[in-house]
């Protein structure tokens, strides 16, 4: 039941992960030479939200469909280091954003700003909290 | 060619079929044509009012509005005051001005809230944005230090991500100023829209695009949740 499970959820996974890929090249989301606000908020939105998400549904979809194979050793250090430099990117995304509300517009609302952040790196911390696990998961058993 | 209003003879405004209503919607057709120098004196481009439709009366009563305002900040600015209403300029010798003044004090105006349409915000929506132009950008002027001279001005550097950079590092030459914006639609407060500055690389030259929204949509609270794909969208268009 969970491998049919991880199944499905992996091919919705990489199903919108291609889905996004597509988007984001229409976009300009990958011509790192544009500027503007516009293509910026784009990439925020992508890397940070979109792009985990998927991500996300497609890891969970891995751990239930192959889990032996994800507990191979020699994913751990990688997937480790993945999942921390993630969770360090989402801290110092939120930390930016909140400082930038104290620094110019007076601390406006920060406690609104700190939840807006939170929920849009949320995708982003889950993901590294589901690396995090599979790199674990072997020796805590 | 530029209308000079003391020349001009404008037959008066209630001939023409004006009223309050019509002349505030030609006032706010008339936003892009207005803009600032650095001293906050302001300035009315005729020439693309003109070729935007703009009724010449229109135009001429813009002239006046806008003299005067500038004569308003120029006493104002003389006598050290705070206030405007303590600034009490005569009307005479704006013949325009005097007439709109005349309608404005009989002018009653409606009981209660228009309702407005359920697909729009004082902030601005995709079917009906705030602003619905792209705001000019003026050149302001020429400074020994125009980095130091924005931050004096009240802007920063804007986060990195809202000028298409890393989200890390801010802007090397997009700054930005958080404000309100009164629209048809309402007021929509601060810093939800921006006064946008730039300046160049040798660190002189100064442009500012005044009222936009403020593309540093992870620094503020937004007014509905979709907003920041909304300001993606306007940036995008204007």
């Amino acid at each position: 039941m969970a491998q049919r499970l991880g199944k499905v959820l992996l091919g919705l996974g990489i199903l919108g992960t291609i889905s996004l890929l597509v988007w984001g090249w229409g976009n300009g989301i990958f011509a790192f030479g544009d500027k503007g606000a516009s293509v910026g908020i784009g990439r925020i939105f992508f890397f940070f939200f979109y792009l985990p998400i998927a991500a996300l549904i497609s890891a969970s979809g891995l751990v239930l469909s192959f889990p032996k194979a994800l507990m191979a050793a020699r994913y751990r250090k990688s997937l480790l280091i993945t999942s921390s430099l993630m969770a360090l990117v989402a801290v110092g995304f939120v930390l930016t954003n909140v400082s930038a509300n104290v620094r110019f517009y007076g601390g406006e609302n920060v406690l609104g700003v700190f939840i807006l952040n939170l929920v849009i790196v949320a995708p982003l911390f889950l993901l590294s909290g589901v690396l995090f696990f599979i790199s674990r998961y072997r020796s805590s058993r | 060619m530029p209308l000079r209003w003391g020349k001009h003879q404008f037959p008066p405004l209630k001939e023409e079929g004006y009223t309050v209503e019509t002349i505030t919607a030609e006032f706010r057709r008339m936003d892009p044509f207005v803009s600032y120098d650095k001293e906050g004196y302001q300035r009315l481009d005729v020439v693309r009012a003109q070729q935007a439709g703009i009724p010449d009366v229109i135009i001429g009563l813009a002239q006046e509005v806008i003299e005067y305002q500038n004569r308003m900040r120029e006493v104002a600015r003389a006598r050290h005051a705070k206030d405007v209403r303590a600034v009490d300029l005569p009307l005479e010798g704006y013949p325009l001005l005097s007439e709109f003044d005349a309608m404005l004090r009989k002018y009653q105006p409606r009981q209660g809230v228009e309702p407005l349409a359920p697909d729009t915000h004082p902030c601005g929506t995709y079917s009906h944005p705030v602003p619905n132009y792209t705001p000019p950008r003026p050149y302001i002027g020429w400074y020994t230090n125009a980095h130091s001279t924005l931050l004096s001005w009240g802007f920063h550097q804007t986060a990195g991500y809202a000028c298409g950079g890393d989200p890390f590092v801010p802007c090397e030459r997009d700054y930005t100023r958080g404000r309100g914006y009164w629209s048809a639609y309402g007021y929509c407060s601060s810093p939800r829209f921006r006064d946008q500055g730039t300046r160049d690389q040798a660190n002189h030259n100064i442009w500012v695009q005044y009222g936009e929204p403020n593309p540093e949509i992870f620094s503020y609270w937004w007014p509905y949740w979709d907003w920041g794909w909304y300001v993606r969208w306007w940036h995008r268009h204007y």
